[in-house]
């Protein structure tokens, strides 16, 4: 009936400043979920207020059901990897793993058989003697893992783990932590700024700003669905555009934007003349040389990038400036792309636009 | 050009290193010449002696244990103290770190006799009568020997990521246990180094013990003072103060060792502190 982990209406101050205005959500059994925000919107609060780093003045932190937002830290059966990675120094990779067992109070032989057991499972066998000093930050950030994994955790919590490493070891680690999660079938709660790792790795991502919740969804509903501007602007990237209304039919309504008629689907009542705002993703806007009537807006070529399986597009229609993407081009298209200074229809298709708000009656 | 005034750098390098090293090296070799040779004044031409070095203990075997007692005493109240407010201000378990800062450092602004004479004035009547006991002259030693335990205490602990406490916390470990285990071991050289400061504080402090010393419980240098500087006693001995000097000096490098041997770092490791 109810989730896993759930936390109703967190609340958490630091003097003046609030960092969770009263943030709500719940989490299944085995699922991956994600705090996902800019720097300072109370994501990484909210995680170790989850652990107990922190506590919170308000609200309440459920998991299977008990509420664990007074306990000690250690009295929550979570596993934690930090940033950065905090391994013990003065301990050997074993030694760090086995931490955690030996604290419970688990017989010698437990411990060395689940030391070892874990170890292979993140590729770290063969390592049991080194320092944590003479590890790579990728060998460190899984060593971080398998420390938080062997106590089989209720749930595993992980504050941007991936953010000391390189972008390639990035993706290849997230993958790896995503393979362990569903093999282990692990509850965890990852938090990051990184909108694209979010989304590789998420079963459900929450949306965070300024200490409290945007949006809660799966990665396409989030893409597809954005609920507000704030979510629309930080999943991707996307063109913000208005107008204001001139026709209304069921399920439709067309707006005067930039001089062009754009057709807008929405259930919500707008009056005729009423502004409207909507978006439109930059991949979804096609650069053409002739008009299509509704929904093409003329403009002119400023940037052409050229990214490799991408070509992005600037175009300036009066002050806007809209963002155009072609993907997938051959060697001879991109000979007959619009260049710089080239005048072009920006044209998309009514169902790529999704309606923000509009103004009341 | 350039090479011409890295030569001058060298050469003043070298001027500064040998200036220092005369200075440190040439008191110390006069005390060791004192304390194996006859007399003051006549060098190895008045014979070398063992006299003077067995003779210290005898004379000075009081207030040596006095001074040991004292400095041990203090060392580790002041590890104690040390350990748990820098922990305590770190993690900010209690507010105002800054106020505890100010007064953990201000005895070193006030000379230590007006301290003394403070705290023969707060401390000679009751509740707390402790002006003529033991206890006073601990006090006092105390509050000058913090000032560097803690400031190496606190450095040391910053510099040893107070985070991993939760780190360990987050695996199941009291803060007892995380402290133990993880933060002990990782700070223990910084340790060794805090208590030894405040070891020799103690162990050297004269104008302070002078004040508030009792009668009957005289430390190495309140005694040294009246040896060297007698004048209505039999005679001045400088060769059994240097003496003297050299036990401690003995005393103070086993102690030393013991705790490199019990903390079982290399001499390498506590140079790197």
């Amino acid at each position: 009936m109810e989730g896993y982990l759930v936390v109703r209406k967190l609340r958490k101050a630091f003097g003046p400043v609030v960092a969770l205005a009263g943030v709500s959500f719940s989490v299944e059994r085995g699922e991956f979920f994600t705090l996902l925000g800019p720097s300072g919107c109370g994501k990484t609060t909210l995680l170790r207020c989850l652990a107990g780093f922190e506590r919170a003045e308000a609200g309440e932190i459920l998991i299977d059901g008990r509420d664990v937002r007074d306990d000690e830290p250690e009295k929550r059966d979570i596993g934690f990897v930090f940033q950065r990675y905090a391994l013990f120094p003065t301990m050997t990779v074993a030694e760090n793993v086995a931490f955690g067992l030996e604290v419970r109070k688990r017989p010698g032989p437990e411990i060395d058989q689940r030391v070892q057991e874990v170890l292979r499972l993140v590729g770290l066998q063969g390592l049991d003697d080194r320092k944590p000093r003479q590890l790579s930050g990728g060998q460190q950030q899984r060593v971080a893992l398998a420390r938080a994994l062997v106590i089989r955790p209720r749930i595993l919590l992980l504050d941007e783990p991936l953010s000391n490493l390189d972008a390639k070891l990035r993706v290849e680690m997230r993958m790896e932590i995503r393979r362990l999660q569903k093999d282990l079938g692990i509850t965890a709660v990852y938090v990051t700024h990184d909108q694209e790792e979010s989304f590789a790795l998420s079963d459900r991502v929450l949306v965070m700003s300024q200490g409290e919740a945007q949006q809660v969804g799966t990665p396409q509903e989030l893409y597809f669905a954005p609920r507000n501007q704030f979510v629309a602007g930080f999943i991707g990237q996307t063109n913000f555009l208005g107008g204001r209304c001139v026709e209304r039919a069921g399920g439709w309504i067309v707006v005067d934007c930039l001089g062009a008629r754009v057709r807008l689907p929405t259930e919500r009542d707008v009056s005729p003349g009423a502004a409207v705002a909507f978006t439109v993703r930059p991949e979804h806007v096609r650069l053409e040389r002739v008009s299509r009537g509704e929904n093409s807006i003329r403009a002119v070529v400023r940037q052409v990038q050229f990214l490799g399986p991408t070509i992005g597009y600037y175009a300036q229609t009066g002050s806007v400036m809209l963002l155009g993407e072609v993907h997938g081009v051959t060697r001879d298209e991109v000979e007959k792309l619009p260049r710089q200074g080239e005048e072009v229809w920006c044209a998309f298709d009514p169902e790529d636009c999704v309606v923000m708000g509009t103004e009341a009656r | 050009m350039s090479a011409r005034r890295w030569r001058w750098v060298y050469l003043l390098d070298a001027a500064v290193l040998g200036g220092l090293g005369f200075l440190v090296v040439a008191p110390l070799a006069i005390l060791v010449l004192l304390s194996v040779t006859q007399e003051w004044g006549t060098g190895f031409r008045g014979g070398l002696t063992v006299q003077w070095l067995l003779e210290a203990p005898r004379v000075f075997g009081a207030s040596i244990l006095h001074s040991l007692a004292v400095a041990s005493v203090t060392m580790a109240a002041t590890l104690l103290l040390s350990a748990l407010v820098a922990y305590g201000v770190l993690t900010r378990k209690f507010r105002g770190g800054i106020v505890v800062d100010a007064l953990v450092m201000a005895p070193l602004t006030i000379s230590y006799i007006v301290l003394g004479l403070a705290l023969i004035l707060a401390f000679k009547e009751p509740p707390l009568r402790l002006h003529g006991t033991v206890w006073l002259l601990l006090v006092g030693h105390l509050m000058i020997a913090m000032p560097l335990g803690y400031r190496t205490t606190l450095a040391t602990l910053e510099a040893a990521d107070i985070g991993l406490v939760e780190a360990a916390r987050g695996l199941g470990a009291s803060e007892w246990t995380a402290v133990r285990r993880v933060i002990l071991p990782l700070v223990s050289p910084g340790l060794v180094a805090s208590s030894l400061l405040a070891f020799v504080t103690s162990l050297q402090n004269y104008s302070l013990s002078f004040m508030i010393a009792p009668e009957r419980y005289k430390t190495v240098p309140l005694q040294l003072f009246e040896y060297i500087f007698a004048e209505t006693g039999s005679y001045s001995n400088y060769n059994l103060g240097a003496a003297v000097s050299l036990v401690l000096m003995a005393v103070l490098l086993s102690a030393l060792g013991l705790v490199r041997w019990l903390t079982g770092q290399s001499w390498h490791e506590n140079l790197n502190v």
